[in-house]
C-alpha cells in the first residue's frame, strides 16, 4: 500500500520505566515515501527516543509507559514484531563503531539478512547491489576494525540498507565525522531519498545537513514539539545558540535583536599573540604504531600561552601528534622538547604533571568508587601532599563547573551524563595542577548549545597558561583557538592565525575540511575585524557596523 | 600489542578443506589416542599425526616455541606423575616394579615402568598437539563460527563466537588506550611491588574501565543487533561450506582410527609396553 | 490507552541478545588477556601463577549468570588458544573447566539472592562465589584420569588442580568483587 504516509506518529508520549517524567509528549507527525524529515533539538531533548519509537525498539525492548500510536505503512509498530519492522525500517544508531558486528564488510552487510533466513544467494545479489550504490566497493577486502569513522558510518548505513527499507533513520550520523566525510554522508542520504527511500535523520548540525534537502523538520525541547514544518520556516525561529545554523541565519536573528538591545560593547583588539617562548616542542619528530610510522618530520613548537587547534582528516595523526609529545609512544627519528629541555628519559607521569592531558572518550579512564577518589588518583600516584587534597578536589570541580551538581563527590563516575564525564575527565587532569591542557576531541559526543560553552569555560580555567586541542569542530576551533595547526598524511601542512590558515581554500579542501558559511563570513570582513570571529559575535559586529552605516551588505 | 590470529596455514592443502574436518578429525583423534596405552601403537599414531600435521605447512618459526612449551610442560607433568606412582597402573602392579633409583627425601621411585609410562604419555600429548594446532593456523577466523554451526551448535552461540572473533581487535586497541589514559595519571603498568593481593587490587584502574566500560557501551550494539531482527527464527549463513570427497575420505580415516584404537582397547590388545632396555639385567 | 512493553524473558537460562553480547565481550577479553599471557608467578612458588583476568571470567558469570558465565570461560579459552596458536581443542579440559567455573560462578546470585542487600555483603558473595566456582570447576581436569590413563589422582590434583585452584581462587576472590562495586551502581541505568 505506497498510497497514504509511510510513517504516522499520533500523539506519542513514551515515559521510561525509571523515568518519572516522559521524554516524548503529546508528538504527532507524518513523513511520506521518499522524504527527509530532520530532527533536531538539544541532548535529552528525546530524539534518540522517537527513533527507538519508530523503529519498535519502544515498545518491544524499552519497558514504559506508552501512549498514542506509530504506525508503519498503516501497521501499528507496537503491534508488529521487531523482525517484520526489520524489514521496513532501517536504523543506524549514535556510535557506528559499536554496531559493526560483522568481522569482515561481507559479513557486516549479511548480517541483517541471514537473521532474516533469507537465502544466500539472494543475499550475495544485494550485496553487490548495496556496495554499488553506496560506492563501498574499496572496502570489501578490509575488515571492520581497519575502518576509519566515517567509512564505519557509511558501512553501517549499507548495513542497514540491505534490508531494503523504505524507512532510513540515522540518529546523530555526523558526530566524529571530519568534514568532508560528513559531507558524502549527507550526499547518500539525498540520493536514497531520490530513489524512494524515506529519511529521518537526528542532527543539530543543521548547517550541515542542508545538503540533503530536509521536506520538514521538527525541532523537539524537552520531550515536546517546538516546530514542524519546512525548512525555511525553521531557519526564522531557530535559535543560533543550540543549532549550528547558516551564518545568514545568526546575522539575521542579530539584525532584530540589535533594534532593542543597547548595540554590544567595542570588540577588543585583535589578539595577534606575540613571538613567544615554546611550551612544547618536536624537532623532526617521526613516530608510529609497532613499526609503522604515522608521523613524519614533525617540526613544531606551541606557545606557553597559546590556544592550539589542531584540524585534519580522520587517520592524520592528530592524536598521535601529542600521544608522541607525552612520550605514551616513542619516537623514531627526532626529539621533544618541553620549556626549551629535551624530554628524553622523562616519565609519562612527570611530564603529565605540565600538560593536563585529556582523552577522547571519558569512560575509558574511569574506574574509582567516586568522583573524589577519581580525581585524587593522580595526586596520590604521584605522592602530592595529602593535606592540599580536599581543597584540590574542591578546586577541580569548581573550574570544570562542577561544584554545583548534587553530592557529586560521592557519585560513582560512570553513572555521570556524558557531558558530565567529560567534564570530569579535565578536572582530573587539572588536580595534576597542568599548566598546559591538551583536549583531544574536546566537542565530539556534545551539542551545539554545550560544545560551545564547553570551549567557552576551558577557555577560561584561571591558573591555565595554554591549551592545545584536537578537534573535527572547524568552526568551533577556528572561533577559539589563537592558532591552528593543519595535519595531513602525518606532516604539518599549515600553521597560522585562523584567518591566515582559512585564507587557501584548495590546501583547505586538502585537508578533507568545508568551507562553511562562517567562514566565508570571516572571509570576507576578516580584514576588517582582524580575527576569525564565532557566528553571534561577527554577527553582532555587522551589525553595528550597519547601524553605525559603516558598512554595505549585499 | 595487537591481537592477529596466527592464520598462516593459508592456502595449505589442510586449509583448503571444509574448516569442520579440522575440527572432527580433532575430536576423533583425541577419543582414539586416549584409549591407546602401547607406546610402540603411539609411535605409529604420532607419526601419522605428524604427517596430517606438514599438510598444514605451518612455518616452524611461528609454532617454535608452543611446540616447546607443550613439550617441556607435557614432560614436565608426566615425570612427575611416575616418581607419584612409581609406575604403577592398571597394567604393572606395584609388587615387580623394576626400580631404578630412589629419590630422597620422599623415596620416590623412578622405576622402568614409571619411565615408560612416561613415554607413552608424551607420544600421546605430541600426537593431540600434532592434530590441534593446524586448527589455528588452517582455519580463517572466519569460519569458525559457521563450521560450529554446522556441527550443530545452535544459531546463536555460533553468532556469539564470531562476534567475540569480532571484539578482539577493538578491545585490544580499548585496553592500549585505557593504560595511555591512566599513565597520563602517574599509574606504572609495570611496577612489580608488594604481594600478589596489592598487585591485584592495582589493577583496577586497568580493569574496571576495559570491563565495565564496554559493558555499559554495549547498548548500541544489543539494540543494532535487535533492529537487524537477531535471534528469531532460523537464520541462514551466508558462507557456505561444502563437504567434498576428499573431506569425507579425510573424516573417513579418523573415524576408522577411533574404531580400530577401541577395538584395540577393549580386546586388551594396547597395554602399556615394558621398554626392555630399561629394565636391568636382561 | 497505555501499554507496558512485553521485552524479552529475563530467565536464568534464556538465551537473549543481550546475553550472546555480555558472553562475545566477555571471552574476548578473556581470550585477549590470554594471549598476552598476562599474569605473574606467586611469590615463593613456580607453578602457582596468577592469572588477574580469571577475576572477570568470575565477574561475568556472577554479574550476569550462568550462561553468560559458561560462554566466557569456554569460548575464551577456546578462542584464546586459536589466537596463541594452540588451537581450539588441543587442551579441551581447560575450556571446560574454565566455562564450568563461570557457570557456577553465575548460579551464585540465584542460590544467594536473600544474601545481597546491601553492596558490601554483595561484594563479599561475589568473592565466595568466585573462589567455589574455582573449587568446583575445575574439577573436570580429573578428566584426565580418562584420557591420559598413564595419570595418577595424586599426580592431577597435586601439579595441576591445587596450584590452578590457588591461583584462580586468589585472582578471583580480588577481582570479581571490585567489578561487582564497580558495576553495580550503573546496572540500574543501564537495564530497561
Ligand atoms: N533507557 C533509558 N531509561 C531511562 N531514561 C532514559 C533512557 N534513555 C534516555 N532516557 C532519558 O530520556 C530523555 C531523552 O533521552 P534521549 O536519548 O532521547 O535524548 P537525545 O535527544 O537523544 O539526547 P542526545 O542528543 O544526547 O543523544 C533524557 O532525559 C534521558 O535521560
Ligand atoms: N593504537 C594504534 N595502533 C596502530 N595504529 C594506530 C593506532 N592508533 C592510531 N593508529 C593509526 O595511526 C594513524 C593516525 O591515527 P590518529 O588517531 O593519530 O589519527 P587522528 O587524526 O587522531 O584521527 P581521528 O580524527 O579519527 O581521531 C591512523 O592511520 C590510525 O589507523
Ligand atoms: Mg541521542
Ligand atoms: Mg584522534
Amino acid at each position: 500500500m505506497a498510497d497514504g504516509p509511510l510513517l504516522e506518529i499520533d500523539s506519542l508520549t513514551f515515559r521510561y520505566r525509571r523515568a518519572t517524567e516522559p521524554a516524548i509528549r503529546d508528538l504527532s507527525l507524518t513523513v511520506g515515501h521518499g522524504e527527509v524529515l530532520l530532527v533536531a533539538g538539544p541532548s535529552g531533548c528525546g530524539k534518540s527516543t522517537l527513533i527507538r519509537a519508530i523503529n519498535g525498539l519502544i515498545p518491544h525492548s524499552y519497558r514504559g509507559e506508552l501512549g498514542g500510536r506509530v504506525a508503519l505503512d498503516g501497521r501499528s509498530v507496537a503491534e508488529s514484531r521487531l523482525r517484520d519492522l526489520a524489514e521496513i525500517v532501517g536504523t543506524v544508531l549514535q556510535d557506528p563503531r559499536k554496531q559493526l558486528v560483522g568481522s569482515t564488510i561481507a559479513g557486516e552487510l549479511a548480517f541483517g539478512p541471514e537473521n532474516l533466513g533469507i537465502p544466500r544467494d539472494v543475499i550475495r545479489d544485494r550485496l553487490e547491489a548495496v556496495l554499488e550504490a553506496t560506492g563501498l566497493r574499496y572496502l570489501r577486502d578490509r575488515t571492520t576494525d581497519q575502518l576509519s569513522g566515517g567509512e564505519s558510518q557509511q558501512l553501517a548505513i549499507a548495513g542497514a540498507l540491505m534490508l531494503e527499507p523504505r524507512l532510513l533513520v540515522l540518529d546523530e550520523p555526523l558526530a566524529n565525522l571530519d568534514p568532508l566525510s560528513a559531507h558524502r554522508l549527507v550526499e547518500m542520504v539525498r540520493q536514497l531519498a531520490d530513489g524512494g527511500t524515506a529519511v529521518v535523520i537526528v542532527e543539530h548540525r543543521v548547517e550541515d545537513v542542508l545538503d540533503a534537502r530536509p521536506d520538514q523538520v521538527l525541532y523537539l525541547e524537552d520531550g515536546a514539539t517546538r516546530y514542524f514544518g519546512p525548512m525555511e520556516g525553521f531557519l526564522a525561529i531557530a535559535d543560533p545558540a543550540s543549532v549550528k545554523v547558516p551564518f545568514a541565519v545568526s546575522l539575521a536573528r542579530a539584525r532584530v535583536a540589535a533594534d532593542i538591545a543597547a548595540p554590544a560593547a567595542l570588540l577588543a583588539p585583535a589578539t595577534h599573540p606575540a613571538v613567544q617562548a615554546p611550551r612544547l616542542e618536536w624537532r623532526g619528530v617521526d613516530a608510529g604504531y609497532d613499526g609503522r610510522v604515522v608521523l613524519h618530520g614533525i617540526t613544531s613548537g606551541l606557545g606557553r600561552n597559546e590556544r592550539v587547534a589542531v584540524l585534519g582528516p580522520n587517520g592524520s595523526g592528530k592524536t598521535t601528534l601529542f600521544k608522541a609529545a607525552i612520550g605514551l609512544i616513542p619516537l623514531v627519528a627526532g626529539e621533544v622538547a618541553v620549556d626549551g629541555r629535551p624530554t628524553l628519559g622523562r616519565s609519562v607521569a612527570d611530564l603529565a604533571a605540565i600538560f593536563g592531558y585529556v582523552f577522547q572518550n571519558p569512560s575509558q579512564m574511569l574506574f574509582a568508587p567516586t568522583v573524589e577518589h577519581e580525581i585524587l588518583f593522580g595526586p596520590r600516584n604521584m605522592g602530592r601532599d595529602p593535606e592540599r587534597f580536599a581543597g584540590l578536589v574542591a578546586d577541580s570541580l569548581g573550574r570544570v563547573g562542577l561544584a554545583a551538581e548534587h553530592e557529586i563527590r560521592d557519585r560513582p563516575p560512570l553513572t555521570l551524563s556524558f557531558g558530565q564525564q567529560k567534564r570530569l575527565a579535565i578536572a582530573v587532569a587539572l588536580a595534576l595542577e597542568p599548566r598546559t591542557l591538551v583536549l583531544d576531541e574536546p566537542s565530539a559526543g556534545q551539542d551545539h548549545r554545550s560544545a560551545t560553552a564547553f570551549m567557552e569555560e576551558v577557555g577560561r580555567i584561571e591558573g591555565l597558561e595554554s591549551v592545545y586541542y584536537v578537534t573535527h569542530d572547524a568552526d568551533l576551533a577556528l572561533a577559539h583557538a589563537d592558532r591552528i595547526l593543519l595535519m595531513r598524511d602525518g606532516r604539518i601542512v599549515a600553521d597560522g592565525a585562523p584567518l591566515d590558515v582559512i585564507a587557501d581554500r584548495e590546501r583547505w579542501a586538502d585537508c578533507n575540511l568545508r568551507y562553511t558559511s562562517l567562514m566565508e563570513a570571516n572571509a570576507r570582513w576578516g580584514s576588517r575585524t582582524g580575527r576569525f570571529l564565532a557566528a553571534d559575535e561577527l554577527s553582532r559586529w555587522v551589525v553595528r557596523q550597519d547601524l553605525e552605516g559603516g558598512l554595505e551588505i549585499t | 600489542m595487537r591481537a592477529a590470529f596466527p592464520y598462516l596455514g593459508r592456502g595449505s592443502w589442510l586449509a583448503s578443506r571444509d574448516p569442520r574436518v579440522l575440527l572432527l578429525a580433532a575430536i576423533l583423534f583425541v577419543i582414539g589416542a586416549s584409549q591407546l596405552r602401547d607406546s610402540r601403537h603411539l609411535a605409529v599414531v604420532l607419526t601419522l599425526a605428524l604427517g596430517y600435521y606438514t599438510t598444514a605447512r605451518i612455518p616452524w618459526r611461528a609454532v617454535r616455541l608452543q611446540w616447546i612449551y607443550l613439550l617441556v610442560v607435557i614432560s614436565f607433568f608426566a615425570f612427575f606423575n611416575t616418581l607419584i606412582s612409581g609406575g604403577r597402573t592398571s597394567t604393572f602392579t606395584g609388587a615387580d616394579t623394576h626400580v631404578l633409583l630412589t629419590i630422597p627425601p620422599f623415596g620416590a621411585e623412578l622405576s622402568a615402568e614409571g619411565l615408560s609410562l612416561m613415554l607413552s604419555q608424551i607420544l600421546r600429548y605430541a600426537g593431540v598437539a600434532a592434530i590441534g594446532f593446524p586448527i589455528a593456523y588452517a582455519i580463517a577466523p572466519g569460519d569458525l563460527g559457521v563450521a560450529l554451526r554446522r556441527l550443530g551448535v545452535t544459531d546463536k552461540i555460533a553468532v556469539m563466537v564470531d562476534l567475540t572473533i569480532r571484539f578482539i581487535p577493538t578491545l585490544s586497541g580499548e585496553f592500549a588506550e585505557t593504560i595511555d589514559a591512566q599513565r597520563v595519571r602517574g599509574y606504572d603498568p609495570t611496577d612489580r611491588k608488594g604481594g600478589p593481593i596489592r598487585r591485584l587490587r592495582r589493577l583496577a584502574p586497568i580493569f574496571v574501565p576495559v570491563t565495565v566500560g564496554s559493558i555499559a557501551g554495549a547498548e548500541d550494539t544489543i539494540d543494532a543487533m535487535d533492529l537487524r531482527g537477531f535471534g528469531v527464527g532460523r537464520r541462514t549463513w551466508l558462507r557456505h561450506l561444502r563437504f567434498d570427497r576428499l573431506d569425507a575420505m579425510v573424516i573417513g580415516l579418523f573415524v576408522l582410527f577411533a574404531i580400530g584404537a577401541t577395538f584395540l582397547n577393549v580386546s586388551g590388545r594396547t597395554d602399556h609396553f615394558l621398554l626392555p632396555f630399561l629394565v636391568p639385567g636382561e | 490507552m497505555t501499554t507496558m512493553a512485553m521485552g524479552e524473558s529475563e530467565g536464568t537460562w534464556s538465551v537473549t541478545t543481550r546475553v550472546i553480547v555480555y558472553a562475545a565481550i566477555g571471552a574476548a577479553l578473556y581470550a585477549l588477556f590470554n594471549y598476552l599471557s598476562f599474569g605473574f608467578a606467586m611469590p615463593g612458588t613456580n607453578d602457582v601463577s596468577i592469572r588477574p583476568h580469571y577475576g572477570l571470567l568470575t565477574f561475568f558469570g556472577f554479574a550476569f549468570g550462568p550462561v553468560v558465565g559458561f560462554l566466557t570461560g569456554f569460548v575464551g579459552n577456546v578462542v584464546g588458544d586459536q589466537l596463541t596458536g594452540y588451537g581450539a581443542f588441543t587442551s579441551w579440559q581447560w575450556s571446560v573447566a574454565n566455562g564450568l567455573a563461570g557457570l557456577v560462578a553465575g548460579l551464585f546470585p540465584v542460590w544467594m539472592a536473600s544474601r545481597m542487600s546491601s553492596p558490601g555483603n554483595k561484594a563479599v558473595t561475589a568473592a565466595v562465589a568466585g573462589v567455589v566456582a574455582t573449587v568446583i570447576g575445575f574439577l573436570f581436569i580429573f578428566v584426565e584420569l580418562v584420557t591420559q590413563q598413564e595419570m595418577g589422582f595424586n599426580a592431577i590434583l597435586t601439579t595441576e588442580y591445587i596450584p590452578t585452584v590457588i591461583g584462580n581462587s586468589i585472582a578471583a576472590a580480588i577481582v570479581t568483587p571490585i567489578l561487582v562495586l564497580a558495576w553495580e551502581p550503573l546496572k540500574e541505568q543501564i537495564g530497561r
